[in-house]
């Protein structure tokens, strides 16, 4: 742990204080917020309500897990970005801009609580993982203070790969009033699409098709900005991954690191 | 239009329709690929670079080859139809659609009138972005009247359209499109005598200009050995036309003029088909 610096913005002494860690990491991962708003869970956990955003800043690659599944969506964009919104270790609506080459966004999806683990791409040590408790908090009025537990016990080291699935589809979506680049062109001829099947599957769309808008494609892609890709869950469309189109192997990175 | 033309394969002996017809009045009312994608228009240099040391920007005359997709319009005028069927059969494969053979003459269908008249290159983006086009094996090559296609086929049609189609006037605009992965339906000159069927050493045909008879996709093109580009030609006279079906136009010798009488156009996107088995999912949550 003593490898990363956990900050963001103005809670930087206060995230450090959470975990320990050193200014100048590589990775920076929100702590629990400034103002008793809601309150710190005794625990450590953070509490992400629906209107906030939980975003990890980090300078490396990245992969950020989330166990069990379904309490939250991560998406994941190339920075420097300007993202506005509430904070989950801010106090209001503000813009705030992240510089690292990974910028991955948490957002609320159901309630309870879970654990985000944030894994540098090609950690061999454990403890190179960051991991935060979420209590995620959706449908409710005013955010009540986590319930303390008796006996916050050590968690345990994360298991590999708890969350990848058999089948994705990669959908790309292309803005349809933008222009198209010859690397778009380049990423979406390539001979990697073919190989896809018959394991996966996939397809490329333009914003105003109207399966791309039924099926939340669009609305996906604008989060990130186009031309986005769409890892998801064959099964149930799960948004494994959401991040904006550069290069192939960005694609093959994405749909390895989410599949057995 | 102006009366078809037909020309007599000196080889075979097989008459060919010649059934890409000049419209009376040039047709109008269509987006321009410039004026809807003006960032998109790329430079020559921008060009000449992306096609450097490549055979092809994309290879897809490799990708494309064989029956399968280069299909046979036998002694019928339905060059047009083919033409549109192709490059949508195509381009649905290129974003993720799984290979269906779609029918050049159910296309022709929709836009002849009822007679082997041949067809205006124009209609063709009303077939592909209205009407849609039925399956190959719903409708057979010499089934080109609709009386003749079945209420199934009909309805099939639905499932298989373009989305987007744009004018195309100039060569930038169909060398940006094209190196954007695009794919283009144009018109070129079939003189009588043997020059169309015929390449020269560069693989470029040696047919020139005119006002321009036949229908035709282009799905590539390349740098060329002078300096200038080709474009990939697909035709639908079979595999044995020129090579497995396929040859080289510039746009000086093949397509200055013939554009200048027929409504030249690109495909952008394909619609989805509902029917498709492997439906994909919606987003959860």
């Amino acid at each position: 742990m003593s490898s990363f610096r956990v900050a963001m913005c103005g809670v930087l002494l206060t995230a450090c204080v959470v975990l320990g860690a050193a200014p100048g990491d590589p990775i920076r991962v929100p702590g629990a917020p400034p103002a008793p708003t809601p309150a710190p869970s005794p625990d450590g956990a953070v509490s992400l309500a629906a209107d906030q955003l939980f975003v990890i800043d980090s300078d490396i690659p990245v992969l950020v897990l989330a166990s069990p599944r379904g309490l939250v969506s991560i998406t994941e964009e190339a920075g420097p970005v300007k993202v506005r919104g509430k904070f989950v270790d801010g106090t209001g609506v503000e813009t705030r801009t992240f510089k690292g080459k990974s910028v991955v966004t948490v957002e609320a999806i159901a309630a309870g609580r879970c654990e985000l683990l944030v894994v540098p791409v090609g950690a061999a040590k454990g403890e190179q993982v960051v991991r935060r408790t979420l209590d995620v908090i959706v449908g409710q009025g005013p955010i009540p203070p986590p319930v303390p537990r008796p006996d916050p016990k050590p968690q345990p080291e994360p298991k590999p790969d708890p969350l990848r699935v058999d089948s994705v589809w990669v959908v790309v979506v292309e803005d349809a009033a933008a222009p198209r680049t010859i690397e778009t062109a380049t990423a979406l001829n390539d001979p990697y699409w073919g190989g896809l099947r018959p394991k996966h599957d996939w397809r490329h769309y333009v914003s105003d098709s109207p399966t791309a808008i039924a099926n939340g494609y669009v609305e996906q892609a604008k989060r990130v900005g186009y031309p986005a890709v769409l890892v998801l869950s064959a099964t149930d469309g799960d948004p494994l991954r959401v991040f904006k189109l550069t290069t192939v192997a960005a694609i093959k990175t994405a749909v390895t690191e989410v599949t057995k | 239009m102006s009366q078809i033309e037909t020309i007599t394969e000196p080889e075979t002996g097989v008459e060919r329709r010649l059934g890409c017809v000049v419209p009376m009045v040039f047709p109008t009312g269509f987006t321009g690929f410039a004026d809807a994608f003006p960032n998109e228009m790329l430079t020559w240099a921008s060009i000449k670079s992306a096609l450097a040391g490549r055979p092809s920007m994309w290879g897809r005359r490799r990708i494309f080859a064989g029956k399968k997709y280069i299909r046979e319009q036998h002694e019928l005028g339905s060059c047009n139809g083919w033409a549109v069927a192709g490059r949508l059969a195509r381009l649905r494969e290129l974003r993720g659609e799984p290979y269906v053979c779609l029918s050049g003459s159910d296309a022709y269908s929709q836009m002849n009138g009822g007679r082997d008249q041949g067809s205006i290159l124009a209609d063709g983006v009303k077939v592909l972005e209205v009407g849609g086009i039925a399956p190959e094996d719903m409708v057979p090559y010499n089934q080109i009247y609709t009386h003749q296609i079945s209420a199934e086929a009909k309805a099939a049609r639905s499932r298989f359209k373009g989305f987007k189609s744009y004018a195309v006037d100039t060569e930038l605009e169909l060398a940006s499109a094209l190196v954007l992965g695009r794919v283009a339906v144009v018109a070129v000159h079939v003189p009588n005598g043997t020059a169309f069927m015929k390449q020269d050493g560069d693989g470029i045909n040696l047919a020139g200009n005119g006002h321009g008879n036949h229908s035709v996709g282009v799905d590539d093109l390349r740098l060329g050995a002078h300096g200038n580009l080709n474009y990939d030609m697909g035709n639908s006279w079979g595999t044995g036309y020129c090579e497995g079906g396929y040859t080289w136009l510039t746009w000086d010798r093949h397509l200055r003029e013939t554009v200048k009488f027929h409504r030249f156009f690109v495909l952008v996107s394909t619609t989805d088909d509902p029917a498709d088995d492997s439906t994909q999912p919606k987003v959860k949550g």
